[in-house]
């Protein structure tokens, strides 16, 4: 194996190196280095409607894969969502491995990092996307170039997925991580950790509805009474629909747009409402979606009309997603770190593949905090421990 | 006696052949230079019997408003009688072309033919008939059509008010309803603007830290469409509604618009106090409610019950009932009753279909009817 060569235009260290690092001049886990590599990501912006963005974060995503020697496919993208990228590394042949599912689109528009510009205060680096989630993507490619500088492998073959539009739900790629998923042992994924590093060993299931009230339209100074307020009713719905809520249960809904009627002296014929529900398990999911898409008129003289599904199936901490968490904490605490995890609302790409059984971990990003507003960061801190992890998840998986 | 028969009759094949010309120009209220082609016309037949015409132009994009003096108008002096019409209708261009001007049995179809071309026509028709006759009225009459009824007569609101300041009596050429009635009570119309501020929220990280501003509205809405009563006559309609930026997101905001119809001063009053006052159900929301009176209501009042009664035992000489009615819908006659002058609204043609292409007269009341309006100019004084 070659020594390790410093990527030109990275950093030096600000520290001087000791004696013996000096002499050993062994590859090591470089926070600057990684921070610089993330800035880079984070340069790129990349919405999900903005495929042209997508695909130049694609670009500089597949130039470090073949850097690092990994066989490398792009899955051309569709509907105005920028391509895939796939790596495999070189060893490990056809055996299930390990899948590392990554997003590289933000929900950020062209345009925020002028706002939210990439800079470092203190302990805190932000950033649009820094945190959810090209700083988890990045760290999990930083960590496997980390092993092949070593000269090493990991035990198990890893797979890397980079997705294009998983802010919007994944209506490409879902197919992609799906079939992916079914070729691995394990799933990490790289989504941001939070509450001060907590991994995510379960999410809701995510359901969306839209419902479509169809009442008579009237004059409403003349004709009042011939007409049957298609507003009136899904005012009702509303009231049913958000009445599921049950914090207990873990049951939300929550109706998210409605638009109806044409004028305002006109009995409203038509009334659209959104939905969206989470939802803990699968029983729950089950009886929640029928007892949305049953719901009836208040008023037989209306037409109701509800279309929608379980969109992302809950991910539910199994036995093997238990195991996996203590292998991940025994990595975690070489690293430094105590890990704990927890259970979310909302929905990502893991929930696709721990629905389909194969163990999953999810939130082993970066720490940090603001995903989605004007104020994503990271914690610089949380750089090496968190790569240091991933490391050794690579090294002892199997 | 061979002379006696060429006396002038109320004929309704001349009445129709009347309304249709003026029906054939279609006049939507938002093209004022259309409205003005009807207006020209209209001019020109009242020139033709000697009544002195006066135009005020239009403005934001509105016809003119036209107004027709009774040639006899000079020489008795005092508050006369006004009748109001108005020459635009809810139609757009080329509707004729599917509704096209046709008669099936009684029923004579076209674009504003009911609403209110026929009527207008027998206000001219009356003063024609009238003069034809070698007769006059005892009060002055003034005819004022205006072009933008359907959108609420903004920009002729005043100069009806004006006008009807100067009249004794209004009568309103609106199309009469359900067999004939005529109209003498028209509800108030309130309208409202209610915007509802909540707290947004990620719906699946975050859903409990958010607050829902279509939750809220959803509520508000029920309690407002709670307040119609038809025993009372209220009505409240929430006719426009929106919200929320996505289906994941906990809305922050909601809107919705109201129109409420009250019968009189005193419900007006309470309803529209009761909408203004409305108060959050969730204590973490804020509601804003805009808005107000419209159109005061037109109440049947002595003088205006005293007016009915007249119109009814001159139609009951002519052989027709006059039964008359109180609607939700708003009128002119509104702003006149309003100004507490007598005013009588719905003694246009007979027929449905108002604002629908399946809009007619019915043949059969256009005698009769004319009839009615030539009776009450001879005898209002």
């Amino acid at each position: 194996m070659q020594p390790s060569v410093r990527p030109s235009g990275c950093p030096l260290p600000d520290r001087r190196p000791t004696m013996n690092e000096r002499s050993s001049n062994l590859p090591r886990i470089d926070a600057e280095e990684i921070l610089e590599g993330i800035r880079e990501w984070v340069a790129i912006e990349s919405p999900t409607s903005s495929a042209a963005g997508v695909n130049a974060m694609m670009d500089a995503a597949q130039e470090r894969l073949k850097a690092l020697n990994l066989g490398v496919e792009r899955i051309p993208g569709r509907d105005g969502y920028g391509d895939l990228v796939k790596a495999r590394t070189p060893w490990g042949g056809d055996e299930p491995g390990i899948l590392v599912l990554c997003h590289l689109d933000t929900v950020h528009p062209i345009g925020t990092l002028g706002r939210n510009s990439f800079r470092r205060e203190g302990d805190i680096v932000y950033g649009p996307g820094i945190y959810d989630m090209k700083g988890g993507a990045f760290i999990a490619l930083y960590a496997l170039q980390h092993l092949i500088r070593q000269g090493k492998e990991s035990r198990l073959p890893v797979t890397i997925l980079y997705v294009s539009e998983e802010e919007v739900g994944s209506p490409i790629s879902r197919a992609v991580i799906e079939a992916e998923a079914k070729k691995a042992k394990y799933v990490l994924v790289t989504e941001p950790a939070r509450e001060g590093g907590k991994i995510v060993t379960a999410r809701k299931g995510v359901a969306r509805f839209k419902m479509t009230a169809t009442g008579r339209p009237a004059h409403s100074g003349s004709r009042h009474q011939d007409g049957r307020s298609a507003i009136r009713e899904i005012a009702r719905q509303i009231l049913t629909i958000e009445g599921m809520t049950d914090y207990e249960r873990g049951v939300t809904t929550n109706c998210g747009m409605v638009s109806g009627g044409t004028a305002v002296n006109v009995v409203p014929a038509s009334c659209t409402v959104e939905i969206d529900a989470r939802l803990p398990d699968a029983e729950t999911a089950k009886e929640v979606v029928a007892a949305i898409l049953n719901l009836k008129p208040h008023d037989p003289d209306v037409e109701l009309v509800v279309e929608g599904e379980l969109n992302r199936p809950p991910f539910e901490k199994s036995e093997g997603i238990s195991a996996l968490l203590e292998h991940a904490r025994r990595c975690a605490a070489e690293a430094g770190i105590d890990l704990q995890d927890l259970k979310t609302g909302g929905g990502s790409d893991g929930n696709f593949t721990a629905a389909l059984g194969v163990p999953t971990l999810d939130g082993l990003g970066v720490d940090g905090k603001g995903g989605h507003t004007e104020y994503e960061q990271i914690y610089y801190s949380s750089l090496e421990p968190r790569t240091k992890m991933w490391v050794r998840l690579y090294e002892t998986l199997a | 006696m061979a002379d006696t028969s060429n006396e002038p009759k109320v004929d309704a094949e001349e009445i129709l052949t009347g309304i249709v010309r003026w029906v054939e120009i279609e006049t939507p209220s938002h093209d004022g230079a259309a409205v003005n082609r009807l207006a020209d016309a209209i001019e020109r037949e009242f020139i033709e019997v000697g009544a002195k015409t006066e135009r005020i132009p239009g403005r934001d994009g509105f016809g003119d408003v036209l107004i027709a003096q009774a040639p006899w108008n000079g020489e008795a002096d005092g508050p006369g009688i006004m009748v109001l019409g108005h020459m635009d209708t809810v139609h757009p261009h080329g509707t004729i072309r599917r509704l096209t001007v046709r008669r099936e049995g009684d029923k004579v179809f076209g674009p504003g033919i009911y609403d209110m071309k026929g009527g207008d026509y027998l206000g001219f028709y009356g003063l024609r008939h009238l003069l034809r006759q070698g007769k006059r009225a005892k009060l002055p009459v003034t005819f004022l059509f205006v072009p933008e009824e359907e959108v609420g007569s903004p920009t002729s609101r005043a100069i009806i008010e004006r006008e009807g300041l100067k009249a004794k009596y209004v009568l309103c050429m609106e199309p009469g309803r359900d067999g004939g009635k005529v109209v003498t009570g028209r509800k108030g119309c309130a309208r409202f603007v209610v915007k509802v501020h909540g707290e947004p929220a990620h719906s699946g990280a975050r859903h409990e830290d958010g607050r829902s501003a279509i939750r809220e509205a959803a509520r508000q809405i029920l309690d407002i469409e709670a307040m119609t009563d038809y025993a009372t006559g209220v009505t409240t309609s929430v006719g426009l509604w929106g919200g929320g930026t996505g289906a994941n997101v906990v809305p922050e905001f909601s809107t919705f618009e109201v129109d409420v119809r009250l019968p009189d001063a005193a419900s007006a009053e309470a309803v529209c106090a009761r909408i203004a006052n409305l108060k959050s159900h969730d204590p973490d929301v804020t509601i804003e409610v805009t808005g107000g009176m419209n159109r005061p209501a037109y109440e049947k009042t002595p003088a205006i019950a005293a007016l009915h009664e007249h119109a009814r035992r001159l139609a009951a000489e002519i052989g027709i009932p006059l039964d008359d009615t109180f609607t939700g819908g708003f009128s002119d006659g509104n702003f006149t009753a309003a100004l507490g002058i007598p005013t009588l609204d719905g003694l246009g043609v007979d027929g449905a279909g108002a604002h629908t292409e399946e809009e007619h007269l019915y043949y059969s009341s256009l005698e009769p009817r004319a009839k009615l309006l030539i009776r009450l100019l001879e005898t209002l004084e």
